[in-house]
């Protein structure tokens, strides 16, 4: 059934399909305020992705005669912009490394636990009894237990590392989606197009392409969008703790834990990863905050 | 009331016996859990001896069975590496976490209630929109590096504050006051909607009628009315807060439970780690019926709905 039928079978039963054309102009809120946080993301998207040809000197590199050297500090013609940590490498080139690792494991683990989650959700939704149950009450206590605990002692058991991460973080985080993506599916399935699609004898892929997910997508990419922030917090918290990203590569949680031992001598290693950290999550928070408003004016007033 | 909260409780039991149950799960994952509590080059007849003493040689089932037992009987095991009981070694940890929660809570409320009942009496002034700013700018603020900033400004360049550890009384507020940003904004929010959601009602509007002046109103009516859903969001928040303790304790090297679970990573002291999460798991299931049970006494309409 394509969706012109859907919608023909809708205006015919006197109901509208969830495209919004037939309803009341809704009062949009403007990009405006947040164009600013949308640069900012963008901006640290392409330092992840043009690394190699920003960096001026290699991020692992030691030089143990500049240790510690403070920001513009020229030692032998290679100039720390940002200063250099306690091997004499330097922060702005592991800095600009450092973005690649948190958005490369945000990305992952984003895009991991957000297609389980979602195919578990709508899977729930759709067959209502056990296979329901099971699934609903796994998401309710996987999200009992708080996510950071529930993190470490999988790194814990797994051992550390960029992988492993990922795994604890997908593993960790898809119930969101599949909660969503199950309230969202159940709305759906009263529908009268869906319950058509089904007398038709709609295969189950083809249901769940063209008819229910393009209609469940706009809150998963919500969730999605809020938990990504959380994702580069949750990477950035576990390196820090030493349970996430592994010397010598450089995240900006580890290059934090590193500043938080020589906060007394050399304030820069703990200043400058902290800002892009904190500017890359309020940017993404922001841009999650304004996408929920356009998608549910309710939710925040 | 009786039906929903007996329902209520079984929910919250299925979700203590779901956690251990996905805990055990987890422990299992690497395949053989004695590796995970030996220290690091351990002989092979040391690990045989020890899966041994503790029984990961049994059949999985008879395993299991024995793991929910001990729980039960709130037996954590002995810590391998500590040769103490699981049980001693939170048990002296307990009170520093608690102490920080409670910091953190005090910093949380005393700045983002007042905060938000500004953004909601005061919605279109300027200082108003700028303390909604400053609320979502300490939500993403990760607390490891607010607590770094905190230690080099007032540990380090002024010097007023102890820049870690616990051996003051000062000593608990740098790590307070990094957890309690955390929060602060959900706390802002929520007193921003409840006085938004008060200030349109006809009894508000009745007051005002009568010649109420805006001061009485808010602390009169306002605050009474509008504590409800603060009460209940605490209540969800001291488990975010516990669960925050882990990193910010860390920065501190506050001698808390968090503290106590990386240190036990490091050690390869499983037992301990398993231990905490545990207790934490069960102590925000705990917390989550609290919220729902104090939610239902003071407003009649939820029972009856979540009942059905």
């Amino acid at each position: 059934m394509t969706s012109r039928t859907a919608n023909l079978l809708a205006a015919m039963l006197g109901r509208t399909t969830d495209d919004g054309a037939d309803r009341p102009a809704r009062r949009r809120r403007s990009w405006r305020p947040v164009l600013p946080f949308i640069v900012i993301f963008f901006a640290f998207c392409l330092m992840a992705v043009f690394a190699p040809l920003l960096a001026p000197a290699d991020p692992d590199a030691q030089n143990l005669l500049g240790r510690l050297r403070a920001p513009g500090t020229d030692v032998r013609g290679e100039v720390f912009w940002l200063g250099s940590d306690e091997l004499g490498r330097d922060l702005l080139s592991r800095i600009i490394y450092g973005a690649r690792v948190s958005l490369f494991v945000a990305l992952l683990s984003v895009l991991i636990s957000s297609v389980f989650g979602t195919v578990l959700g709508i899977v729930a939704a759709l067959n209502r009894g056990i296979v329901e149950t099971i699934i609903m009450r796994l998401v309710d206590i996987v999200l009992s237990i708080p996510a950071i605990l529930l993190a470490i002692i999988t790194v814990a058991v797994l051992g550390p590392g960029l992988q492993n991460v990922i795994i604890v973080l997908a593993f960790t985080r898809w119930p969101r989606y599949a909660r969503v993506a199950y309230g969202q599916t159940l709305g759906l399935v009263g529908q009268p197009y869906v319950a058509f699609a089904r007398h038709l004898d709609v295969g189950t892929p083809r249901l769940l392409v063209r008819h229910i997910l393009p209609n469940i997508i706009g809150p998963l990419v919500v969730v999605a969008t809020l938990e990504f922030g959380l994702m580069v917090l949750f990477e950035s918290g576990l390196s820090f703790l030493g349970l996430g990203v592994q010397p010598p590569t450089a995240s900006w949680g580890s290059i934090l834990s590193t500043g938080r031992n020589y906060v007394s001598t050399a304030w820069w290693i703990a200043t400058f990863p902290g800002v892009c950290l904190f500017l890359l999550i309020l940017s993404v928070n922001l841009i999650g905050d304004h996408l929920r408003d356009r998608l549910d004016p309710r939710s925040w007033r | 009331m009786h039906a929903f909260l007996i329902k209520r409780l079984i929910q919250a039991v299925i979700a203590l016996l779901g956690v251990a149950t996905l805990i055990f799960f987890i422990q299992h994952l690497s395949g053989d859990p004695t590796l995970l509590l030996v220290p690091e080059g351990a002989t092979q007849e040391d690990i045989d001896a020890l899966r041994e003493a503790l029984g990961f040689n049994r059949p999985l089932i008879v395993q299991y069975l024995s793991y929910m037992g001990d729980l039960l009987t709130f037996d954590f095991g002995r810590s391998i590496v500590q040769n103490v009981p699981v049980m001693t070694i939170i048990g002296a940890r307990v009170p520093y976490t608690l102490a920080l929660a409670g910091g953190a809570l005090v910093v949380a409320l005393g700045i983002g209630l007042p905060l938000g009942a500004i953004m909601g009496l005061k919605r279109e002034r300027w200082y108003a929109r700028a303390a909604m700013g400053v609320a979502l700018a300490g939500q993403s603020l990760p607390t490891f590096w607010s607590g770094i900033l905190l230690i080099l400004v007032f540990g380090v360049t002024l010097g007023w504050l102890p820049p870690s550890g616990a051996r003051s009384a000062l000593s608990i507020i740098m790590p307070s006051v990094a957890l309690g940003l955390l929060t602060m904004a959900t706390f802002a929010r929520v007193a921003r909607t409840a006085v938004l959601d008060e200030i349109g009602k006809d009894y508000v509007r009745t007051a005002r009628a009568k010649g109420v002046n805006t001061r009485r109103l808010f602390f009169r009516h306002l605050i009474r009315n509008g504590s409800i859903p603060v009460i209940t969001v605490a209540a969800l928040e001291i488990s975010n807060l516990l669960a925050g303790a882990v990193i910010v304790e860390t920065v501190f090297a506050w001698p808390g439970l968090g503290q106590a679970a990386i240190q036990a990573i490091a050690a390869r002291d499983f037992l301990v780690v398993q231990a905490i999460v545990l207790l934490g798991a069960f102590v925000a299931i705990g917390l989550n019926l609290l919220a729902d049970l104090l939610y239902s006494v003071v407003d009649p309409r939820i029972r009856l709905e979540r009942a059905r």
